[in-house]
């Protein structure tokens, strides 16, 4: 957990993390680096990336795979500046790509549009 | 002397007796005993095997002081042309140590066996390590658990990530997964609830069940109904596990006391069950940061209930949006629409300095906020561009 003290987190919010993510203490700093470079390979500042962990810290355990997955589905979909998304909605990041694809094309069955999709999912929450 | 030692290492008096009269320690002086015992002790506690974990395996298979040390650097070898790690190895030995025993071929045949069904050879090596067990259980067995989950509905994928999760129900018996499964079924899941929250939640199959129901009922009593309950499962199956269980009551009665109405709690944790994962204190501390800005409590209230999200925010990143429209004198836009206070800083920025630029700031305010497919419609300019081409 050294990694999360070297990024700027306070013992209080990494207390806070553990609290709500008790998985936190058994991952690897290793991890921990993977899901941040992950991160800012989609744009996501120092800044972000501290919302994304204190809102969502599932996301620090998530399988690192899954979410490079979920990211590509996104990009595949049509969506940019992904880390506009995850700043606003960190829990998307807990969401498997094959759920995403699935929840994508069952919204465009309802009859919604592709930007109408893109808009739904930057402003309305989905869990 | 020898009694001495063992006596020091952790072992009974009762354990000492009865490995001295097994043969061949019987046939042996206590002088070559004690010489055996001190070599194999010292070369299990230099590869992490602790006290009482080396009682544990001696008093299992006593004949393991009579194997040299060479021949277990051999069998940790082995195991490591199979895929295991030095650490793995040990891990099984202290756990199931007659696999000192087990030939190099058997430990291969027990692994093919297991890669037939469909694992990868590295979840072998992970669900061998956690539950050596595994080594001598009949595979029939194993066959039949795997069929078992196949013939319910998961899928071959799903299975074997539940059985690498918890290979201990490798070894239970069908009655207890069927009648976890059967629990599930009375409380108002549907099987492809239960496949999806045992998928992500194996080892729910051995939590107890009692808890679930004292808070399920305790859940419904204050005014949830069975769907809301089963929703929020869904959406967040971790949510059933027992650190997270027990504190349900709790976390209503922390909205309670922070002033939300009955109707506003059920609301507010249907929409975003995650708050129940939240710590009480996170959850009070977030609500008092937004107070310390200088809003009223119900104004605290009404922003929350907008976008329960914010219980999870960290709180520099709704200051630097609050202070930016503090300065704007529009600080009290997010009492009606907390909502906004999720926005993307970035995006707020650009779309501000894009308004300014056409001098249609002043009566536009309420822009900075429209979706982005809306605000293209109105401005003609996309979020990327808006950016500056961040993609």
């Amino acid at each position: 957990m050294d990694v999360l003290i070297q990024f700027g987190f306070s013992i209080e919010e990494i207390q806070n993390m553990l609290n709500t993510n008790v998985m936190i203490e058994s991952v690897d700093d290793h991890d921990i680096y993977e899901v941040i470079d992950l991160l800012k390979r989609v744009g996501c500042r120092k800044e972000h990336i501290q919302n994304i962990f204190i809102c969502n810290p599932f996301c620090i355990t998530n399988s690192n795979s899954e979410m490079s997955e979920l990211v590509e589905k996104l990009y595949e979909i049509g969506f940019r500046s992904l880390y506009t998304l995850f700043d606003s909605n960190p829990y998307l990041l807990n969401i498997t790509a094959r759920d995403m694809d699935l929840f994508y094309h069952s919204m465009l069955q309802e009859g919604m549009t592709k930007e109408y999709f893109f808009d739904y999912l930057n402003y309305h929450f989905i869990y | 002397m020898l009694e001495e030692y063992m006596l020091g290492i952790g072992f009974s008096e009762k354990q000492i007796k009865q490995i001295q009269k097994i043969y061949p320690a019987r046939t042996y002086a206590p002088s070559t005993l004690l010489y055996n015992i001190k070599n194999l002790y010292h070369f299990f506690r230099r590869n992490g095997v602790h006290n009482s974990e080396f009682v544990e395996m001696v008093v299992t298979i006593p004949n393991i002081l009579f194997v040299s040390i060479e021949n277990i650097k051999s069998k940790v070898l082995e195991f490591k042309d199979l895929g295991f790690s030095r650490l793995d190895a040990f891990s099984i030995i202290k756990k199931y140590p007659y696999l000192i025993d087990f030939s190099y071929l058997t430990v291969k045949r027990r692994m093919d066996e297991f890669e037939d069904l469909g694992f990868h050879s590295e979840q072998v090596v992970q669900i061998l390590s956690k539950n050596p067990n595994l080594f001598r259980e009949d595979f029939h067995s194993f066959r039949k658990r795997f069929a078992f989950f196949i013939e319910y509905g998961y899928s071959i994928d799903e299975v074997i990530h539940i059985l690498v999760d918890v290979p201990e129900l490798f070894d239970s018996s069908i009655d207890l997964i069927e009648k976890k499964i059967a629990d599930f079924t009375n409380m108002g899941f549907q099987k492809n609830d239960i496949i999806r929250i045992t998928a992500i939640l194996p080892s729910i199959f051995f939590h107890d069940v009692t808890l679930l129901h004292e808070q399920f009922q305790y859940l419904l009593e204050f005014g949830y109904d069975e769907l809301d309950l089963i929703h929020v499962v869904q959406r967040i199956p971790i949510l059933l596990r027992e650190n997270y269980l027990e504190k349900l009551s709790e976390h209503v009665e922390c909205f309670i006391e922070l002033g939300f109405s009955k109707k506003d709690i059920i609301m507010m944790t249907c929409n975003n069950p995650y708050l129940f994962l939240y710590s009480i204190e996170n959850l009070t501390n977030k609500f008092m940061d937004l107070h310390n800005l200088g809003y009223r409590e119900k104004d605290v209230i009404s922003i929350l209930l907008d976008a329960p999200i914010l219980f999870g925010y960290d709180i520099r990143n709704i200051k630097e949006k609050f202070q930016f429209f503090q300065e704007l004198q529009l600080e009290q836009y997010f009492v009606a629409h907390g909502m906004y206070l999720t926005y993307n800083f970035d995006i707020i920025q650009a779309r501000y300095q894009f308004l300014l630029k056409m001098n249609s700031i002043q009566d536009h305010y309420h822009d900075l906020f429209l979706t982005d497919e809306d605000f293209y419609k109105k401005y003609h300019i996309n979020k990327i561009d808006l950016l500056g081409g961040i993609v």
